[in-house]
């Protein structure tokens, strides 16, 4: 099995045979660790770059993403513990009186692409929801959204719930969405604001390393 | 004449998008979370398959046939101003809403209070080619759970012209922004007959009707407040990015929409409010300065024509984050296109940044922008006495054509543009007036229009039952 080929795969998006070179690897004997390493996470990476330098553009990113995400799938049993660790554990979700997906969903894919195990808690959820969520699932970080001007103060109660549930040292808050700010994130005391996906994807990743 | 002399859709392709929006309709249905609505679709033959509904053909029509028979809206405010918006109508309004302002005096980008919202609605009572203006800014000293009243009453209380009111999102500020409707139209008045103003409500893309949006309708539509439909999917995020693809699913969400506000009450004026838009493609970003906005504004204005709908479409909006070329021709291409291809209500005043900062300045430069989009739109009037044989001939026999009562007539009918702000005359004047770049010359307008807007204070009775609204819409909505 040639591992360029995998590489090339990721690179290309091509949903429809990672998997089968996924499985060509194993069984042709490749050690699992280095389909992933040298060949999803290679691909990665150079999608990355080319993503960096403007060559590429988001959808195209994205669709890297999944492929690898479809490969690792096929992997996972094959890979120990410490091969499968993560980046990071977030939590991320649009707050409570907003149904707006869309930069949440972005924001989720990147990270996943970058790495992070995401747990996606989904659109208008109440501040105690989500202070139950980082209580159970214990993330790194916890990724809030707002699109709306009107919805923008359910930042604030969030974070205050989580003070009052004595959790807001346990988390790093990053927040996001159209009308906000890093002025606005500073004063409701996120721990960072990031204006795209890609900034997102930073921003977390100093978070977690912070 | 040059209104809807651009076609950037042929008859076939109009055709075309509508029957995929039928069949969207028809196959993929739109969710609709209010179960009562979904009984009421349902008893009217579309089918209902758990919260989706799924549209026939015939309620389409229906609901279509209905829209025909109100499309000419004639809007009136306190002061007696009119704007009609018919289907050969090109008029204005202000974007709603923005959460920042640059400040008129520091220059300094800073968050709005209701002093700037006042300050806008009298500048924009002076742009003389704004014809409704809407609460440009989302005032942050106002407690966010009735900020929609509060600019709903402000607009009221400050605007001279009739009003395009605030996107509204919430049911129970929608119950009270009918009431102020109600007491500034002197109560008796039918909203729907002779309306002082209108509202937006946006259903969520894709093919999406929330409760809080059905609820938010009962309100409005029962009350028969004119109602702009805005779908406003984002192509490539939550509708397809081929342009086509987008103004499909519009047309499909403004058919869904209306078919539910004819349920709810089927006098209620609507309006055709595409917001289709686009996203910088590698920061996921949204960005209003892309051309594609003013042709899918051009497509929207030729779907909602065909449909029976008067259009109200994105047009006047930039990427642009100040005053400078980009600026400039973002927003005249994206308010041009739509305007030849006889769009007939635009938006977009007031806005820099994708709507996300507002600006005092940029109200004034809009108005020119609007200024010379009007006259294009106007077109060539051709006939015996324009064409001016006359002139010619008098001209050939020694005559001035200067001096010319046909050069007068004309001159005083408006065949040439005179610019209020722009520069119009020659390098020497240029630099004996200072050498002003736009924004200069903006602020200084800004100032003087400011100089000339009197504001009347309410009738007492009014005022009393605008701060009882006011007062009861707090009590209630700020527990």
């Amino acid at each position: 099995m040639e591992l360029d080929k995998l590489v090339q795969c990721v690179v290309d998006a091509d949903m429809d045979n990672v998997k089968g070179l996924v499985e060509e690897g194993i069984s042709d004997g490749v050690a699992p660790s280095v389909l992933l390493k040298e060949g999803l996470i290679k691909g990665l990476d150079i999608v990355g770059e080319k993503f960096e330098s403007g060559d590429l553009f988001l959808p195209e990113m994205l669709a890297a993403a999944m492929t690898m995400k479809t490969g690792v799938e096929v992997l996972k049993p094959h890979l120990t513990g410490e091969e499968t660790e993560t980046a990071g554990t977030v939590v991320i979700g649009t707050v409570q009186g907003d149904v707006h997906d869309i930069g949440k969903n972005l924001v989720a894919m990147m990270l996943e692409g970058a790495g992070f195990e995401v747990i996606d808690i989904g659109i208008d959820v109440p501040a105690e929801d989500i202070v139950k969520a980082v209580e159970e699932k214990k993330p790194q970080i916890l990724g809030l959204s707002a699109l709306l001007t009107t919805t923008m103060p359910a930042l604030k109660t969030t974070i205050d719930a989580l003070k009052e549930a004595g959790l807001r040292d346990k988390v790093k808050v990053m927040v996001g969405g159209a009308p906000v700010t890093q002025d606005y994130a500073d004063e409701i005391g996120a721990d960072g604001y990031a204006s795209d996906a890609a900034g997102a994807v930073t921003l977390a990743r100093g978070l977690v390393q912070s | 004449m040059a209104r809807s002399i651009l076609k950037v859709l042929t008859d076939q392709e109009i055709a075309q998008l509508n029957e995929a929006s039928f069949k969207i309709l028809r196959e993929l249905g739109v969710q609709i979370d209010d179960e009562g609505l979904r009984k009421e679709l349902a008893e009217r033959g579309c089918d209902v398959d758990g919260d989706r509904v799924k549209f026939k053909a015939d309620l389409l029509e229906e609901v279509i046939a209905n829209v025909k028979k109100h499309n000419h809206v004639t809007l009136t405010s306190r002061d007696g101003i009119k704007v009609e918006i018919t289907p050969h109508s090109l008029v204005t309004h202000a974007t709603g809403g923005i959460p920042e302002i640059i400040d008129l005096e520091t220059g300094q980008k800073r968050k709005p209070v209701v002093d700037d919202v006042i300050a806008t609605m009298r500048l924009m009572n002076q742009l003389e080619n704004l014809d409704t203006p809407c609460s440009l800014l989302y005032p942050d000293d106002v407690p966010i759970p009735i900020t929609q009243v509060k600019q709903t009453e402000l607009m009221f209380r400050y605007s001279k012209k009739p009003i395009y009111g605030p996107g509204i999102s919430s049911p129970g500020e929608a119950k009270y922004v009918v009431k102020l409707f109600q007491a500034f139209a002197g109560g008796s008045e039918s909203l729907a007959e002779n309306p002082i103003g209108i509202v937006g409500v946006s259903p969520e893309s894709p093919l999406k009707i929330p409760q809080v949006i059905c609820d938010t309708m009962k309100h409005i539509i029962s009350a028969g407040i004119p109602t702009s439909i805005l779908s406003a999917p984002v192509g490539g995020m939550s509708g397809p990015l081929s342009l086509a693809g987008g103004l499909a699913q519009v047309n499909a969400e403004i058919l869904a929409f209306a078919s539910v506000a004819y349920v709810i009450n089927p006098e209620t004026p609507l309006f055709y409010g595409s917001r289709l838009f686009y996203a910088n493609m590698k920061t996921g970003s949204t960005i209003m300065g892309l051309p594609e906005i003013g042709l899918v504004s051009a497509a929207a204005a030729q779907l909602a024509s065909s449909n029976g709908f008067l259009s109200d479409l994105y047009g006047l909006c930039c990427t642009s984050c100040t005053f400078d070329g980009q600026n400039g021709y973002e927003n005249a291409i994206n308010a041009l296109v739509p305007a030849l291809a006889g769009a007939n209500w635009i938006s977009g005043y007031g806005s820099m940044a994708s709507l996300m900062v507002a600006s005092y300045e940029q109200l004034a430069i809009d108005d020119e922008i609007m200024g010379l989009i009007k006259r294009v739109a106007n077109g060539v009037t051709v006939n015996e006495d324009t064409i001016g044989l006359d002139v010619i001939s008098s001209a050939v026999n020694g005559g001035m054509i200067l001096a010319h009562p046909h050069t007068v007539k004309y001159l005083r009918c408006g065949e040439l543009f005179i610019p209020k702000l722009g520069f119009d005359s020659v390098w020497s004047d240029w630099e004996k007036k200072g050498q002003k770049e736009i924004k200069t010359l903006a602020r200084e307008r800004v100032h003087e229009l400011l100089k000339q807007d009197e504001v009347k204070a309410l009738p007492e009775d009014l005022e009393q039952e605008v701060n009882e609204i006011i007062d009861a819409a707090a009590a209630e909505l700020l527990k």
